[in-house]
């Protein structure tokens, strides 16, 4: 046995014939925040609840500071969880929200009232105690949704879709508070969401949920130059994902052979944006492709070129680059392309 | 694997502990009157008799009683939806200055006491009345009272979904190219089709069993079922026809519920509500069917009760107006067969609501919360029958009590009797109050507060009962409106020392003497007042952050 702090083992939550979570292991040590990204249905949701103790496990077991959890009801549990559309109580102002947690623990009320103050603090709500929460913003409800889960103090903190329904710089700038206040508290966290942009923003550490199926656990910025299979590529989102023939252990290219641990036939290859660029010089080696279609992103323009073999790749190209129609020549750097034989 | 299998055992459990004592009541003081005086109408000391149904079939005056309770039911719920959609349109689409308090109003006729409603149309409609034409003894008067009582049903059932709906699905519709009537007819009345459906079932049940409106202004010649089985059995002693009358209306009544259940289920799956979406009236078409409706609404609900008030300051026949009604409040009236003045009648009926208020509630609540936990069609069952006190005979349960409730105690004398009955009588629209309030509790807010570290009990404590607060203060005040004015079953079993305020009406009203008709005039307006006061106080509070809609209260 580790000593991680969350250790789950085997977790399987059925739904009648529909494995939700098909024997899941996780080990999260402490004081680490990891991000559990999968697609909508993959099982990441039930994946919290059952560690919060709101599901009833099918098989497995889960151990919070190598004490066994399985029979211990959701309010014994020490684990917070942060729902997605945060289930703030309607009847209560923000400072009963957030002081409910301490209520429950029969904190003396002094003391309780000192840490509502000092979490709506942390999280830049001071003087909102008396506001009722229909008239928060949706980004100030999930500052409160997350003050009120801090103030129980929990041992673990679980976040479902914590910036789900917010817009973006709100959503980015929230996950970097989440990230902030958890290095500050030194908080064990595992958030669950379906952006990889988000998942990139708090977590240390980030985990591939696919059908209730782990597919990959590492760094952001392994998972995202590195994933471990096409499914991954795919859930991330990653562009130039192409299928290549492969003989010998070799893939083929338009630029050349690349080697790849797949048997004979066809695979697949992740061609990351800086591996591809368009060939400057008449004598760089490059591939003739017409491009198909741009997309202005601001600080760039992706276009998308139709190479000769039918693949269509992105690649990055100045602003006032070429215009859809054109003949454009795309070069690649091969070591920078991922196999993904799986 | 059986961790969710035991959960449901353990909410089955659950269900039958929280079920066990609104059950319990219901067979003591509903199913098991009701069985003994319907046994006791269909068998003679040799076995079976079942010369009642022959009878009944037989006669020709009971044809006719059976086939007018059910046309005037529908003509009086086509009718009520007639006047009263539009209204719904004008309350749950347009703001205007004072809308609350309108709404609120408008729920007032419903929770009047029916012989209340009768007095008051039999002052509107009656010999000398303000319009100078004389209604009493048609059909007319009792339509028109119907509209009157049910009104709020519709308004409240048909409203609290409109003003929910997504006007954008109604643009929509639009954009894509049908005129405003086809928009209309396309988009918004499918929507809305099951709140109507379900509140046309809702008003032709209330008008099928009518007792007291038919009692006053209905004359010897329009006789409902309910009131024919009041004289077949406290005037003409025929308790086998009476019995199977009050079969004959159970299983009607029983047949409407089925569908309307039907009804509700589909409605609660199809239409999905928003924030209430109401705008100014803008257009002069608008402003004027704004207006128009305020102004039909004050007509049809507004001058009943203040004829009523007139009345009871009516001193004699041309003699002008006078307190001399209110004066003979505090004596007691030779001939009326009553020993009690009608301040102390006002005592009893006080007394008798507040008892039955606190049993309607505390049982209703019981249920309500049983039918909230997730079940199939037991639960949906359970549902149904919680509703039948509400289209059985009132009658049929005081004459059930009087025969069925001498053993194994001899309740017949008690003071609970009377409590007892009114909150069989308003148990079903306690249960109906409640049951989509808790219904509508997000059950992550008791996750949230689990995982904060509250116990099932704690959480219970301190997120569903404060949620649910509002509609518990909603339904005491329903139930209590409901227990004043019961008419039906208190009539039969109330002690001649100990009447009701509604039952002394009825006496009063059926005594020749202007003091007497004065005297039931103002004892009605002391019960419209009472009532009024108690439901706009629970409905203005009451609505305040109401989240649940659907419901017909």
């Amino acid at each position: 046995m580790t000593d991680a702090l969350l250790q789950v083992r085997d977790l399987t939550v059925r739904f009648g014939p529909v494995t939700a979570v098909d024997g899941i292991d996780l080990d999260v040590d402490e004081g680490e925040v990891l991000a559990v990204l999968g697609p909508s249905g993959s099982g990441k949701s039930t994946l919290l609840r059952a560690v919060a103790g709101l599901q009833p496990l099918d098989a497995g077991t889960v151990h919070l500071a190598g004490r066994p959890l399985d029979g211990v009801p959701p309010h014994r549990r020490q684990v917070g969880l942060m729902f997605q559309d945060h289930a703030l109580f309607p009847h209560r102002d923000v400072a009963g929200n957030v002081g409910f947690g301490p209520r429950m623990a029969r904190v003396p009320p002094a003391e309780a009232a000192e840490r509502v103050r000092a979490l709506l603090a942390l999280v830049e709500l001071e003087g909102y105690d008396r506001r009722p929460i229909h008239t928060l913003s949706g980004g100030e409800q999930q500052r409160v949704a997350l003050a009120r889960a801090l103030a129980a103090q929990p041992r673990l903190l679980l976040l479902d879709e914590p910036f789900g329904a917010l817009d973006r710089p709100l959503r980015e700038r929230l996950a970097a508070d989440v990230r902030r206040i958890a290095c500050q508290l030194g908080l064990t966290v595992v958030a669950v969401t379906h952006a990889h942009r988000e998942a990139f923003a708090i977590a240390d550490r980030v985990a591939v949920l696919d059908r209730g199926r782990l597919l990959q656990r590492d760094t952001p910025a392994a998972v995202w130059r590195r994933p471990a299979s096409r499914r991954v590529a795919e859930v991330l989102g990653l562009p130039n994902v192409v299928p290549v023939p492969v003989h010998g252990g070799r893939g083929s290219t338009p630029w050349g052979p690349v080697p790849i641990e797949a048997p004979d036939g066809e695979s697949c290859i992740h061609l990351p944006i800086p591996a591809l660029h368009l060939a400057g010089a008449a004598d760089e080696p490059a591939v003739t492709g017409v491009v198909a279609g741009t997309a202005f992103q601001g600080d760039r323009t992706l276009i998308r070129v139709a190479l000769a073999d039918g693949t269509e790749v992105q690649v990055a190209a100045p602003l006032d680059g070429p215009v859809p129609g054109q003949e454009v020549r795309v070069a690649a750097d091969l070591d920078q392309i991922v196999p993904l034989p799986t | 694997m059986s961790a969710r299998r035991q959960g449901g055992g353990r909410g089955a459990a659950a269900r039958a502990a929280l079920l066990a004592l609104p059950v319990a009541f219901l067979t003591a003081f509903f199913a098991w009157p009701v069985a003994n005086i319907v046994l006791e109408g269909l068998r003679d000391e040799h076995g079976w008799d079942l010369s009642g149904v022959g009878e009944v079939l037989g006669s020709a005056g009971l044809r006719r009683v059976a086939w007018f309770t059910l046309w005037q039911a529908a003509a009086s719920t086509a009718l009520t939806l007639l006047v009263a959609l539009p209204a719904a349109h004008v309350l749950a689409r347009y703001e205007f200055r004072g809308r609350r308090v309108v709404q609120a109003l408008v729920t007032v006729p419903f929770v009047l006491p029916t012989v209340v409603v009768g007095a008051a149309f039999l002052a509107l409609l009656g010999p000398r009345g303000p319009l100078g034409v004389d209604l009493d003894d048609t059909v007319w008067a009792i339509l028109i009272a119907q509209v009157f009582f049910n009104h709020a049903v519709v308004v409240r059932t048909v409203g609290g979904l409109w003003e929910g709906l997504d006007e954008r699905t109604e643009e929509a519709a639009r954009v894509l190219g049908a005129p405003r009537w086809r928009a209309v007819r396309e988009v918004t009345l499918p929507a809305l089709r099951p709140a109507i459906a379900s509140a046309a079932a809702i008003v032709f049940l209330f008008t099928f069993t009518s007792f007291g409106v038919v009692r006053i202004l209905g004359g010897p010649r329009h006789v409902t079922l309910e009131a024919e089985i009041y004289r077949q059995t406290a005037d003409l002693l025929n308790l086998p026809v009476a019995s199977v009358l009050a079969l004959l209306q159970l299983a009607a009544v029983a047949a409407l519920l089925g569908v309307q259940g039907h009804l509700e289920r589909r409605s609660q799956a199809a239409v999905r509500l928003g924030p209430p979406q109401r705008r100014r009236a803008r257009t002069r078409g608008q402003r004027w069917w704004v207006r128009a409706n305020l102004a039909a609404m004050g007509l049809l609900l507004v001058t009943p009760l203040a004829v009523l008030v007139e009345r009871s300051l009516r001193v004699g026949a041309g003699a002008g107006h006078g307190l001399a009604a209110w004066r003979a409040l505090g004596q007691r009236t030779a001939g009326t067969g009553l020993f009690v003045s009608p301040v102390e009648a006002l005592g009893n009926s006080l007394r008798f609501a507040a008892v039955a208020t606190v049993l309607a509630v505390a049982l209703g609540a019981l249920a309500a919360a049983a039918l909230t936990r997730p079940g199939g069609r037991v639960a949906r069952a359970i549902d149904a029958t919680l509703l039948l006190p509400l289209g059985t005979s009132a009658v049929t349960i005081g004459f059930g009590f009087l025969i069925a409730l001498d053993e194994p105690i001899d309740l017949r004398a008690s003071p609970w009797l009377i409590p007892a009955a009114q909150a069989v009588v308003a148990l079903p629209f306690v249960v109906r109050t409640m049951t989509p309030v808790l219904r509508s509790i997000d059950p992550r807010l008791r996750e949230a507060a689990a995982v904060l570290g509250a116990s099932p009990r704690r959480a219970w404590l301190e997120v569903d009962l404060p949620l649910v607060r509002r509609a518990l203060l909603v339904a005491a005040g329903f139930a209590f409106a409901i227990s004043l004015g019961e008419f039906g079953a208190t009539t039969v079993i109330a002690r001649a020392d100990a009447p009701t305020v509604p039952v002394v009406i009825d006496r009063l009203l059926g005594r020749p003497g202007a003091l007497n008709s004065g005297q039931a005039f103002a004892l009605s307006v002391v019960l419209m007042v009472i009532t009024a006061a108690v439901v706009l106080l629970v409905d203005l509070r009451g609505r305040r952050d109401h989240q649940a809609r659907g419901g017909w209260l």
